[in-house]
């Protein structure tokens, strides 16, 4: 709870968010569904996405414009951080879960906090509570971090990084 | 009054504070003394780039200089910057970098020229965590014309960083910022400049994501030995480019050419750009950074999801394939009594398979495929996390491959005639040409010119001179089945008669199949359309509708075949009727030599028929 409270109040004081904050698409979209995954794979001659170089992404040197402005997302269960991160990997999150290990889960591990000694209880958890973290095809981001959160706090080596 | 003591003290604040103009003055003196705005750091510092007899910022953006002929100007640039300082210490922070070097070199004495505590800017340092730079070079990406050269962008790793946790540093990306979605008008629009490039930062998995899984582009990552202050100075000059705009120029002032002055900024010494003034592909840049003696820590090869998929795919048997058809076409359930009956092992390797063939074929709207992505997912929680697949192997490194400059001499004849031919290639890989290092089946030649002198006399006759020839072959099997692409426009001599050949204005277009007969052939077919454009021709053009079909085999590593067979109807214009078969060879002498060898009948005019037989010594430098 402590962390919680302490990153509302970064969040609350930090100025750049509105100095910097920029009309950005690029994870604002906490809630978007999971299994939406990208579109096929038919090959689209010249086709219109690579690079940023068609401003798919703002440009910025500074972080207020990597994601939506900081503070912009209210009732996030873990740290703005953590959630932009979660909602932009949803899809290998999953995957990762489900293998039970993976680069995009170490990194969720990582973001958490959670301790090298601590890993392969989280990939273990994350994996048994598989069907629990992921109820449905339409699960958003937000129920997958609180899921992701009880299931921490049900695991006593777990508990002390959990959000909730 | 401790509340009202602050207000106060912002209320006092101009007259509390009073430039030292004395100081400034003696800085003044002092940096023209050591001639500091003809130090090659100033120059980078502020991209000076020698032009006539004296020096032309590449950087666009006003917003960068603080002297209003700052742009032409290194000195007076100096003299206002130090100027600012004073006036406006706290500009100190946004020009960190500039700052940095003037304190340094002129020793600014603290307690005359304050030093600013820059809050933003140290709060981004500590979130960017620098430790380690990467160069990121994803693979050519032929279906848009803005990274089909490839493209690079720099990664600052962080401290305690592993390969399992690289997604969490940051990216430095320089692009062209426009909103542009055609990426013909993209491409020309970018030959002039025409859009604003800029630097940005982003998580490096916002980049991964991009290129592994929407784009299917292998990634390679190289980790590069620069100390932590050349990061730290690198950074404070991307702290000073926010926002701050260059034109964008597609072929020389693009991403793989500013990348290397962020590079020159981290260590002065470093002489990179003047190799690329003119001309600057990714690949090449790649090449000369990693040459820099001791410079590349370590390459890492990340494959695309597609790779990874092709590759797990190789590995299952074709009982093993059946059942991820199955699975993933929603045929049986993985709750099936004959599926759960498998062994574990076994059930692991299609249980993935499945899932990521679904999840590359999936689009967004299809609930179902949803579904069942899930329940795959589900099922494959419940067995153990054992890592069922090995990696795919890891491909030659693209700095390995050959160069994209090629230039080609040799002896032919056509009918009667013999010639000498000399072609010139700026770039970059055509499908004859050896793979190391490049993506198969992609082909792109940039401005080939083809030349030819007529043995006995003291002509040089123009043969052709493609502007731009792409080819992408994708071969399809019971799991993929993309399309195969060519394009292609420039001159050309058509044969219209017995005797005469003309320079035409070709363009070409065709859509087909190709299919790995096996491992090491490629075979094609192709519908194609045809428009010649010229003065020699019956109505001044000519359009048809052709076929072709061919084969590329690898005879052995280093000796490559095409056979071919080609069939143009024109049937608007000039009418005619032109078919070829070919066969061309190329034997690799070594990475960057190698013998081409093509021979050719050439049906035209109602069954006449002519032959061309050609033999070149290739170069690429």
């Amino acid at each position: 709870m402590k962390k919680v409270i302490l990153t509302v109040a970064t969040l609350a004081i930090l100025p750049t968010a509105s100095v910097l904050a920029k009309p950005n698409n690029v994870g604002c979209g906490i809630g978007s569904m999971v299994f939406e995954g990208k579109s096929g794979v038919a090959p689209q001659i010249l086709a219109a996405t690579t690079n940023g170089t068609f401003g798919n992404q703002t440009f910025g040197i500074t972080f207020g414009t990597l994601g939506c402005a900081k503070n912009g997302v209210v009732g996030l269960p873990v740290p703005h951080k953590i959630a932009l991160f979660a909602d932009q990997n949803l899809d290998k999150l999953a995957h990762d879960m489900a293998v039970g290990n993976g680069e995009t889960l170490n990194s969720l591990a990582v973001l958490m906090e959670v301790q090298d000694q601590d890993k392969s209880a989280f990939f273990n958890a994350t994996k048994i509570n598989f069907a629990k973290i992921f109820p449905d095809e339409n699960v958003t981001t937000i129920e997958v971090l609180k899921s992701l959160n009880n299931v921490m706090a049900n695991e006593p080596r777990l508990k002390r990084y959990s959000y909730s | 009054m401790k509340i009202i003591f602050p207000f106060l003290l912002l209320l006092l604040h101009p007259p509390l504070y009073s430039a030292d103009f004395s100081y400034l003055k003696t800085l003044l003196k002092q940096a023209e003394t050591n001639l500091l705005a003809n130090d090659r750091e100033w120059r980078i510092l502020l991209h000076y780039q020698a032009e006539g007899n004296g020096y032309v910022s590449e950087v666009d953006d006003p917003k960068f200089f603080n002297a209003p002929n700052g742009k032409t100007n290194p000195s007076a640039e100096l003299a206002a910057t130090l100027r600012t300082f004073f006036v406006a210490p706290t500009q100190q922070c946004k020009f960190i970098a500039r700052y940095e070097w003037l304190k340094q070199q002129l020793a600014f004495k603290a307690s005359r020229l304050a030093p600013q505590p820059c809050p933003r800017f140290k709060e981004w340092l500590n979130e960017l965590n620098p430790y380690g730079l990467s160069l990121i070079f994803p693979a050519a990406y032929l279906n848009n014309p803005s990274s089909m050269f490839g493209h690079t962008l720099l990664r600052i790793d962080q401290a305690k960083q592993n390969e399992q946790s690289r997604l969490l540093a940051h990216a430095i990306n320089y692009a062209a910022n426009t909103k542009e979605e055609n990426g013909v008008t993209f491409a020309i629009k970018g030959i002039f400049g025409d859009y604003p490039g800029l630097f940005s930062i982003m998580p490096y998995y916002h980049k991964v994501k991009e290129y592994s899984n929407l784009e299917n582009r292998d990634v390679w990552e190289y980790q590069l030995n620069f100390t932590p202050a050349e990061i730290q100075r690198l950074l404070k000059h991307v702290w000073e480019l926010d926002k701050i705009y260059f034109e964008y120029y597609f072929f020389d002032e693009n991403c793989a050419y500013h990348l290397l002055s962020l590079l020159e900024v981290a260590r002065p010494s470093l002489d990179l750009r003047n190799k690329f003034s003119a001309w600057a592909i990714p690949a090449e840049t790649v090449r000369a950074i990693v040459a820099i003696p001791g410079l590349l820590k370590k390459a890492t090869f990340r494959p695309a999801n597609l790779t990874k998929l092709r590759h797990n795919l190789d590995l299952l048997s074709s009982a093993e394939q059946n059942w991820v058809q199955k699975l993933a076409t929603g045929k049986i359930n993985a709750k099936d009594s004959q599926f759960t009956a498998l062994d574990i092992t076994t059930r692991i390797k299609i249980l993935e398979t499945a899932y990521d063939y679904l999840h590359y074929q999936h689009k967004k709207t299809d609930k179902t495929r949803s579904r069942r992505l899930r329940a795959l997912l589900v099922a494959r929680s419940k067995l153990p996390s054992t890592t069922s697949f090995s990696p795919p192997p890891v491909p030659p490194r693209p700095e390995h491959g050959h160069r994209s400059f090629r230039i080609s001499a040799g002896w032919g004849r056509y009918g009667e005639q013999s010639y000498h031919s000399l072609q010139l290639r700026p770039a970059y890989h055509d499908l004859l040409d050896s793979d190391a290092g490049y993506k198969q089946g992609a082909q792109i030649n940039f401005l080939n010119l083809n030349l030819q002198h007529p043995i006995g006399s003291s002509d040089l006759k123009l043969e052709s001179l493609k502007i731009l020839d792409i080819a992408s072959l994708s071969s399809r099997d019971r799991f993929f089945q993309p399309l195969s692409w060519k394009i292609n426009t420039g001159w050309e001599r058509r044969q219209l008669d017995d005797n005469k050949r003309s320079l035409v204005y070709n363009t070409n277009g065709g859509v087909g199949f190709s299919y790995k007969p096996i491992a090491k052939a490629l075979a094609y077919g192709f519908l194609e359309a045809n428009l010649d454009i010229g003065g020699a021709l019956r109505h001044d053009y000519a359009f048809g509708l052709g076929s072709s079909v061919g084969m590329f085999v690898d005879i052995l590593p280093n000796w490559r075949l095409h056979l071919y067979a080609e069939t143009q109807r024109f049937v608007l214009g000039h009418i005619q009727s032109l078919r070829d078969l070919g066969l061309e060879q190329r034997l690799n002498l070594s990475r960057n030599s190698a013998i081409r060898l093509q021979m050719k009948r050439h049906y035209f005019a109602e069954e006449k028929a002519i032959s061309q037989i050609e033999l070149n010594w290739q170069w690429y430098f």
